[in-house]
C-alpha cells in the first residue's frame, strides 16, 4: 500500500466538497455524507516554552466533548490526551497524567494563554465501486483561523485526508496517486498551528524575554544604540498588559528586565546620546523600577513560598499559612498599585516620548562624542574597562570577604552581563561562550549571598509584623524564624564559594579570553 | 474488547438481522466493530455489501499464525468492518476438530482483535454444535432472538440445557423477535414467566416489512429506516445490551488528523 500523507493533501481554496465529490465522479462514484463542526484552539505560555521544547497542546472539541491534547509540532502522534471541560490556564489544574507533568515541567510558573482559534468542518465522503460499496473514505476538512487581534476569521487552506477501508487498499492507493500525482495536490503539513498563527499576522516564537539584537561592527554607535533601546522598549510594552491583568508573574518579571536593561545601556555606554536625554531617561525608568518593585518582591516570595514550606519539618509546614494568606493580602494590594501606576498618565508618556525620542530623525540637544564612531569600538573599550574594574574590585573582595565589597562586584558583574548580552552580535560566538558561563556562574554565586540576605531581612520584617501578644501567631513566628536562619546559612554557603567562583572568572584562559574580544578589537575612542 | 454472540439453534428468528443492525448502532455510537459472519450462507455479509469469500479460509482454522485482520473488509459505515462469511464455513465443525483445543479456537483467533476493535459481533449458524460451543465459550454474553412460539421456547430449552451440561458461564440474553401482536399465541407466550435460566430483555423486535426490506436495500434498517417501529426496537435493543454488557465506552472525540 503506497504511504498516504497522514495529514492529507492541502487543496486550492477554491476546491470545494461538491467540487471534489464531482472531481471523482460525482453521485454513485462519490457520496457526499455528514458534516460536522469542530474547532480546537491551540495554548501556550507568552513565551512559547511548549513550542520551544517542540510541543503543542491543544484543546479539540467537537459536539459535546473537549480533548486536550499533547504533540509533537513535526509529528502526527498524540503524545497523551485527556478529556478537559473549561479553559486550561494553569499546569495544576490539568489531569493528572504524561500531558500535567510535561506541562508543567516546561511552564514553570508560566500561565497557559490561548494563541489561535481553528474553528472548521470536517465532510466525510465515500468512494464507491461499481456495485455501490464503499471502497475509501475521505475527509474533507474546510478551516479557519480567529484571534481577538483580528476582525475576520482568516481562510487556511482545506484539506483532504484519505481513510482507508479495510480489505480495499488497491482503491485507496489509485486515489493518492490520482490526488498527489494528477492533481499535483501537495501533503498537508503535520503542524496545523503554523499555518493558523501566521494567518492571523504572527509566527510561533514571535515573543522571546532572551535580548536577541543583530548589529554591525561598523554601525555609528547611535544607531546601534536606538536598536538596541527600540528593541528593550517592545519587549516592555508587550508585556504592560500581562503585568497590568497579573496573568501571570512573568509578565512583570520580563518588564522589569527590560526596565533594568534599559537603565544600565543608558548609563553604561557613555557619549553616545546626548547628556540631557540620558539624564531624563535614567530618572524615568528608575520610577518604573520604583513603582514595580513591591509587587515583584512579593511575587518571588509566594513563588518560593512552596519551596519554603518544603524546607520545613513536617510539623511545621501548616505554620505557614497565616504568612501565606498575608503574602497573598498584600500582594493583592501592591498588584491594584501597580495596575493603576501602569494606567497613569506618566507611565503612558514615558513609553510615548522615548520611543518618539528613539524614533527621531535628529535628537534634541548636544550630539554625544561617540555618536558617530562604530559601536564595536565604542562598546569593547567600555566592556574592557569594566572588566578590569571586576577583576581588581573582586579580587580585593575576596581578600577582603567584605559583604559590601560582594554587593558592589555583583552590580558591575550585572552591568559587564548586560553589555555583552546586547553587543552579543558583535563577537565571536565561541569566544563568548566562556566569557558568558563563568560570568554567570559568578553571578549566580554574588546573587545567592545578596538574595539570602535580602530573603531572611524580609522575613524578619514580616515576622515582625505580628502581633506577638497572640499566643495563636507563635508557630507562625517560630516557622518565619526557621526560614529565615535557613536564608541566612544559605547565605553563608554561598560566602564560603565566594572565591572559588571568581578563581575561575579570574582564570588565565577567561582573562585571555576578554583581552581577545575586547582589548581595543576597533582600536581606541580616544 | 467485548465478544458478543447472537445465536439461535433455529434458523429464520431475526439473528442477522440483530447482529447487522446492533453492530452499526454500536458503530454509530462511536465504537469500534468488528461483526464476524460465521453462517455459510452470508447473509450479513451480503447485507453489508461484500464478497462471500475468504483467501485461505481453511488455513484460518489450522494456521496458528493466520492473520484474522487481514481479511477483514471495511463496511459502508465509519467504524463498522466485516469479517466475511466463506462457503468452506459448512465444514467448520470438521475444520475445528483438528484443532488441539477445539472449543477454544474461535476465542484464540479473536483475541489478538483486540488491538483494533472494542465490539465483536458474532452472526451464529443456527444448530448446535462445535461451532457452537467455540461462541458459547468466546462470547462475553449470548443475544438470543426468540420467536414466541413454543417451539422457538423448547429450543431456548435445549441451549440452557446444554450450556449447563458443558458448565458454560457465558450470560445469555434472550429477546422476542418477529413479535406479531395479533397473535393471541405471541402474547401468551410473551406473558408466561419463562425458563428461570436465561434473562428476557424488555425490548421486542416486531414482525416489520422494513426488516424484510434488508435485501433489497442491503443496509441495516437502523440506517435507512432509524426512525421506523423496527428502527427504534433496534436501538431500543442496542441500548439494553450495551448496559447488560457494560465496559462499552466508546471513543470521546471524533477521528480528526490534530
Amino acid at each position: 500500500m503506497t504511504d498516504l500523507p497522514q495529514h492529507g493533501f492541502l487543496l486550492p481554496q477554491a476546491m470545494s466538497v461538491d467540487r471534489l465529490a464531482a472531481l471523482l465522479g460525482g453521485d454513485g462514484a462519490c457520496d457526499v455524507d455528514d458534516s460536522a463542526a469542530f474547532s480546537l484552539r491551540f495554548f501556550d505560555s507568552f513565551d512559547w516554552r511548549l513550542y520551544g521544547a517542540g510541543l503543542t497542546l491543544l484543546q479539540l472539541n467537537v459536539a459535546q466533548d473537549s480533548e486536550l491534547r499533547l504533540k509533537p509540532v513535526d509529528g502526527a502522534e498524540v503524545l497523551d490526551a485527556a478529556a478537559f471541560d473549561g479553559t486550561p490556564q494553569w499546569p495544576a489544574e490539568l489531569p493528572p497524567g504524561a500531558l500535567h507533568d510535561r506541562v508543567a515541567e516546561l511552564l514553570d510558573m508560566r500561565v497557559l494563554l490561548p494563541i489561535v482559534e481553528v474553528q472548521g468542518t470536517a465532510t466525510d465522503l465515500r468512494v464507491l465501486n461499481d456495485d455501490a460499496k464503499t471502497v475509501a473514505r475521505l475527509q474533507y476538512l474546510s478551516m479557519n483561523s480567529h484571534a481577538p487581534s483580528v476582525d475576520e476569521p482568516r481562510s487556511l487552506w482545506p484539506r483532504v485526508r484519505l481513510l482507508p477501508v479495510k480489505g480495499y487498499d488497491s482503491a485507496l492507493d489509485e486515489l493518492a496517486r490520482f490526488f498527489a500525482a494528477d492533481q499535483e495536490w501537495p501533503a498537508a503539513p503535520a503542524c496545523l498551528l503554523d499555518e493558523a498563527v501566521a494567518a492571523i499576522g504572527r509566527e510561533p516564537g514571535d515573543y522571546s524575554s532572551k535580548l536577541d539584537v543583530s548589529l554591525k561592527p561598523d554601525m555609528p554607535a547611535l544607531d546601534a544604540m536606538r536598536k538596541i533601546f527600540l528593541t528593550l522598549l517592545d519587549t516592555l510594552e508587550r508585556n504592560v498588559d500581562g503585568t497590568r491583568a497579573n496573568l501571570d508573574s512573568e509578565f512583570l518579571h520580563d518588564l522589569r528586565v527590560a526596565t533594568r536593561r534599559t537603565r544600565s545601556a543608558l548609563s553604561q555606554v557613555k557619549r553616545v546620546l546626548p547628556d540631557a536625554i540620558v539624564d531624563e531617561y535614567k530618572q524615568r525608568f528608575a520610577w518604573v523600577g520604583q513603582i514595580t518593585g513591591q509587587t515583584r518582591d512579593l511575587d518571588v516570595f509566594l513563588l518560593e513560598l512552596p519551596r519554603y514550606r518544603d524546607s520545613l519539618p513536617a510539623a511545621m509546614r501548616g505554620d505557614l499559612d497565616l504568612l501565606q494568606r498575608r503574602l497573598e493580602d498584600a500582594h493583592v494590594d501592591a498588584q491594584r498599585t501597580l495596575a493603576d501606576a501602569l494606567d497613569s498618565a506618566p507611565f503612558r508618556a514615558l513609553l510615548r516620548d522615548w520611543r518618539r525620542v528613539l524614533e527621531a530623525e535628529s535628537l534634541p540637544g548636544e550630539p554625544g562624542w561617540f555618536a558617530d564612531l562604530p559601536i564595536k569600538r565604542v562598546v569593547s573599550q567600555r566592556i574592557w574597562r569594566l572588566y578590569r574594574r571586576v577583576i581588581k574590585d573582586g579580587r580585593a573582595a575576596v581578600h577582603s570577604g567584605e559583604p559590601l565589597a560582594m554587593h558592589e562586584l555583583r552590580k558591575d558583574c550585572k552591568k559587564l552581563r548586560y553589555l555583552i548580552e546586547f553587543f552579543r552580535s558583535l563577537y565571536d560566538p565561541r569566544l563568548l561562550k566562556g566569557t558568558v558561563k563563568t560570568l554567570k556562574a559568578l553571578l549566580d554565586n554574588l546573587g545567592e549571598f545578596q538574595d539570602k540576605e535580602v530573603q531572611a531581612l524580609h522575613l524578619r520584617e514580616l515576622a515582625a509584623g505580628f502581633d506577638l501578644g497572640d499566643a495563636a501567631v507563635l508557630p507562625n513566628v517560630l516557622a518565619i524564624g526557621a526560614l529565615a536562619a535557613d536564608s541566612l546559612r544559605a547565605q553563608e554557603a554561598a560566602h564560603g564559594r565566594f572565591s572559588d567562583c571568581f578563581a575561575t572568572f579570574d582564570s588565565p584562559r577567561n582573562r585571555e579570553r576578554y583581552k581577545a574580544l575586547f582589548k581595543s578589537p576597533g582600536g581606541s575612542t580616544r | 474488547m467485548k465478544i458478543v454472540g447472537v445465536y439461535n439453534i433455529k434458523g429464520g428468528v431475526g439473528k442477522t438481522a440483530t447482529a447487522v443492525n446492533i453492530a452499526h448502532l454500536a458503530a454509530a455510537s462511536g465504537l469500534r466493530t468488528l461483526i464476524w459472519d460465521l453462517d455459510p450462507q452470508a447473509a450479513a455479509t451480503f447485507y453489508l455489501r461484500v464478497k462471500p469469500k475468504i483467501k485461505r479460509s481453511k488455513a484460518m482454522l489450522r494456521d496458528k499464525k493466520y492473520d484474522l485482520d487481514g481479511v477483514v473488509k471495511g463496511s459502508d459505515f465509519t467504524d463498522l468492518d466485516l469479517l466475511p462469511a466463506d462457503f468452506s464455513y459448512r465444514n467448520m465443525d470438521l475444520l475445528l476438530g483438528e484443532n488441539k483445543k477445539p472449543a477454544l479456537r474461535l476465542l484464540k483467533l479473536l483475541r489478538p482483535m483486540s488491538e483494533h476493535y472494542d465490539l465483536v459481533v458474532l452472526d451464529c449458524p443456527p444448530s448446535i454444535s462445535l461451532v457452537s460451543e467455540n461462541i458459547f465459550r468466546a462470547a462475553d454474553a449470548l443475544l438470543l432472538p426468540t420467536i414466541p412460539t413454543t417451539l422457538s421456547l423448547r429450543t431456548m430449552e435445549q441451549l440452557l440445557d446444554f450450556m449447563e451440561g458443558h458448565d458454560l458461564k457465558a450470560p445469555v440474553y434472550a429477546f422476542y423477535s418477529m413479535v406479531d401482536r395479533r397473535k393471541r399465541l405471541h402474547q401468551d407466550v410473551m406473558a408466561s414467566p419463562g425458563d428461570p435460566r436465561c434473562a428476557v430483555l424488555e425490548t421486542t423486535i416486531p414482525y416489520a416489512t422494513e426488516v424484510e426490506r434488508m435485501g433489497l436495500e442491503r443496509r441495516p434498517v437502523t440506517d435507512y429506516a432509524p426512525r421506523s417501529t423496527a428502527g427504534r426496537a433496534y436501538r431500543q435493543l442496542w441500548d439494553e445490551i450495551r448496559d447488560k454488557v457494560g465496559g462499552l465506552r466508546p471513543r470521546r472525540v471524533a477521528s480528526l488528523p490534530f
